[in-house]
């Protein structure tokens, strides 16, 4: 068998699942606390919280870097203080996947807390429940669903983040090369069989993801009716 | 038991202005009126899920709400129980489960607390529905499981939203010896919401009806 570096192939694993976790709690988390502000604060956030998604990745790359890079202001505090850099090192490929994934999971989370009936909340408050009890016993099991596609999507947008990641964690093989870098790496160098491996590996991992986030739709809308 | 409550609410379509008064003599007050003409608002403003926008609600001498000393209790510190139109029912819980809810406040020990539930399923006919989810109940099971849920927290004060729904005579003779009952043997102060004079008739010792915020008093039969 041909002898490729398959270490793309964990690299990407790797960085969509941290990134998928980070992001599911910190989404969930501002989707809640966004829910229970005034109006006029929600849309504010909810803009700022969802600009990475508008913007080209390769321009959110360069505010990252810009910010975390060795010399930017919050680089230069994470190494003087924690002694780590983000700049071309694969923590900075979690934290441009998570940058980019994050708005998908936190729409997710607002959609589906906004789902919720509100009258379940308000009885529960009536009944004397607190609001951490309210979010972990009525809200977080009545908006599971809408979490779960939030963040399938997020980890499969995590898996094939290029351009935030390439501006800010390089294109290091071994250390930063995920699979959309180094199917471009390959390409550029013409070696477009190696090319092709890599991108049937990326299409078959999106595949499976997507596949998965179906049948557990399906599955609980068939519970549902049942 | 007293409940004093003179407030006023403003919403988008007009104001409602309330002068409430409960006490042991005439416990149970009835509120009709057209939809939308601001009952359950006047309901939430009571259970402190909505702020009032001027005025004073106190309960057996506790101030709940007073806007002069900027003071709104949340709803979780007022002893008041709502039940919702929908029942609200937690999907995600079994019955016992969803009762446990209400037993938060008077801090049971495990064993008090399945005791209590047993009760409460018994009470309201339940028994041996611990396991159902709301999902599996008819109508009136889910009533009265929202019902057993609001008793557990001991409410003093019971406002009870639409609880005729849409239903046929037979069901409607069953659920007002149900509430008959329940309010009697409770103590509590309470107001029910229903757009059906007869349906209040025989529960109030006292009916208004309410259009566009206003409250009218309407002379018992």
């Amino acid at each position: 068998m041909y002898a490729l570096d398959w270490s793309p192939l964990w690299l990407s694993l790797k960085t969509a699942v941290c990134t998928t976790l980070i992001v599911f709690f910190l989404g969930l988390a501002a989707a809640w606390q966004a829910g229970r502000l005034p109006a006029s604060r929600q849309l504010f956030l909810d803009s700022i919280f969802t600009l990475p998604l508008v913007l080209p990745p390769t321009v959110a790359g360069l505010f990252l870097l810009w910010l975390f890079g060795s010399n930017g202001p919050l680089g230069r505090l994470c190494r003087e203080v924690l002694g780590f850099s983000f700049a071309f090192t694969w923590a900075g490929t979690v934290l441009a996947a998570a940058v980019i994934a994050f708005p998908l999971l936190y729409r997710a989370a607002r959609a589906a807390l906004e789902q919720v009936d509100p009258d379940l909340a308000a009885a529960a408050r009536t009944l004397g429940m607190g609001e951490a009890a309210i979010f972990r016993k009525v809200l977080l099991p009545n908006a599971l669903g809408g979490l779960i596609a939030g963040a399938v999507l997020a980890f499969a947008r995590a898996l094939g983040e290029f351009g935030a990641t390439v501006m800010l964690a390089g294109n290091i093989a071994g250390l930063t090369r995920t699979l959309p870098l180094a199917i471009y790496s390959s390409a550029a160098a013409g070696r477009w069989h190696e090319a092709a491996l890599y991108a049937g590996a990326a299409a078959l991992l999106g595949l499976a993801a997507v596949f998965l986030l179906n049948f557990y739709l399906y599955r609980s809308s068939r519970k549902r009716e049942g | 038991m007293e409940l004093k409550a003179v407030f006023r609410k403003d919403l988008p379509a007009f104001t409602v202005d309330v002068d409430l008064y409960l006490d042991s003599q005439q416990p149970v007050l009835g509120l009709m009126g057209p939809s939308g003409s601001g009952k359950t608002t006047v309901l939430k403003c009571l259970a402190g899920l909505i702020k009032i926008d001027a005025g004073r609600i106190e309960m057996n001498g506790r101030v709940w709400a007073d806007t002069a000393a900027g003071l709104s209790l949340s709803p979780q510190k007022r002893e008041c129980g709502l039940l919702f139109p929908n029942f609200a029912l937690f999907g995600n819980m079994d019955a016992a489960e969803n009762i446990r809810c209400g037993l938060g406040r008077l801090h049971l020990t495990a064993a008090e607390e399945e005791k209590e539930i047993a009760a409460l399923l018994r009470r309201f006919k339940l028994a041996g529905y611990e396991k159902r989810y709301p999902k599996n109940l008819s109508w009136g099971e889910k009533q009265r499981l929202a019902l057993a849920r609001l008793m557990a927290s001991r409410p003093q004060l019971i406002l009870l939203d639409e609880p005729f729904g849409g239903l046929d005579d037979e069901l409607r003779k069953e659920v007002s010896g149900e509430l008959e009952l329940l309010l009697r043997e409770s103590g509590a102060l309470a107001v029910i919401v229903s757009h059906r004079r007869d349906d209040l008739a025989p529960l109030c010792q006292r009916t208004v009806r309410m259009d566009k915020g206003k409250l009218e008093e309407v002379p018992c039969r």
